[in-house]
């Protein structure tokens, strides 16, 4: 790999190409590609994935597969300033992780101004829900599952009453969370939540495509082409609502 | 620090506490950018984080933690 790469993508933007180009730029495309009109192949919508160990506060050991979110953070931060970028679609794959980590990142999700679609593949568990509901649509494929399960003491365990406090304050932050980005109810979530005899080491329970679908928790099952679809209609979309509120001024 | 995962936590935690099994890494200035990288040999080095860099740099797919970058 060389220097040059890292330099970022230097494709000029959507309409800039006219000028960015040099002289003989049209009499070759025309050489090439038989037209004048070079296809632009820089894509105006972002995708991110999200897979393995939503990695924290702590580094993990290299068996793990992580996302990181001190990268992901930036990375929104810079989609949603970026004039190019039209629609993020976040592909999900993940087993959960880090609390703090997994809630900040879907509350970046949840606040961009651009359009954004979440498609759940493979699995979207524990931390994953509040990420995977995050978008403005959400996707769950056919045969990809959700585990939902309780918050479970880790590290340091202090007998008071004050540490199951904790927890549950942090339980409920994810529950309320998942339930106002989502049409699932708050009863019907921690139902889900406290379900015995579904786990083998937990309570809880694990929802299949259709059934996360049936309980509100995502919007639609499908896979890339559904959420690609969805992404461009809420492109249009909101281009659209920008030129009326453009022509009414 | 809360983890929410379905992993069993002694599979995702093993070797925590073992400083040979975890990664070492360096810190590198390169194309203007300042990164965390873990040498992997032969002038290699693999991206553990962005440090210092514009705020464009995160969507270069070249600069994704993971990614093999040759070492300055």
């Amino acid at each position: 790999m060389s220097a040059d790469n890292l330099a970022g993508p230097e494709a000029p933007a959507p309409g800039e190409g006219d000028q960015g180009r040099a002289p003989g730029a049209a009499a070759q495309a025309v050489q090439q590609l038989g037209q004048t009109t070079v296809p632009q192949s820089e894509s105006n919508i972002f995708c991110m994935t999200i897979i393995g160990q939503i990695e924290g506060h702590i580094v993990l050991p290299p068996q793990n597969k992580t996302t990181k979110y001190e990268h992901l953070i930036p990375q929104l931060a810079a989609a949603e300033q970026n004039p190019k970028i039209e629609g993020i679609l976040i592909v999900l794959n993940t087993v959960g992780g880090d609390v703090e980590a997994g809630l900040a990142i879907a509350e970046m999700i949840a606040s961009l101004t651009k359009p954004k679609v979440t498609l759940v593949l493979g699995g979207g568990h524990s931390i994953g829900v509040p990420i995977a509901v995050a978008g403005d649509r959400s996707f769950i494929a056919e045969t990809a599952t959700m585990t939902i399960h309780p918050i479970r003491l880790n590290g340091l365990v202090i007998g008071v009453p004050q540490t199951f406090e904790y927890l549950d304050k942090m339980q409920e932050r994810v529950v309320r969370f998942v339930t106002s980005h989502s049409r699932i109810s708050e009863a019907r979530f921690k139902e889900l939540m406290f379900k015995t005899g579904e786990l083998t080491r937990d309570i809880g329970t694990t929802v299949i495509g259709p059934d996360a679908v049936k309980d509100g928790l995502i919007d639609a099952v499908g896979g890339i082409g559904d959420a690609l679809a969805e992404l461009n209609r809420l492109i249009a979309q909101r281009k659209r609502l920008a030129g009326a509120g453009g022509a009414l001024q | 620090m809360t983890f929410h995962t379905i992993l069993p936590l002694e599979i995702v935690l093993d070797g925590i506490d073992d400083p040979r099994r975890m990664r070492r890494t360096v810190e590198i200035r390169t194309a203007g950018m300042l990164l965390e990288v873990e040498p992997v040999g032969d002038g290699f080095g693999r991206i553990v984080r962005l440090l210092d860099c514009p705020l464009d740099a995160y969507l270069n797919p070249a600069l994704n933690p993971g990614n093999l970058i040759r070492m300055p």
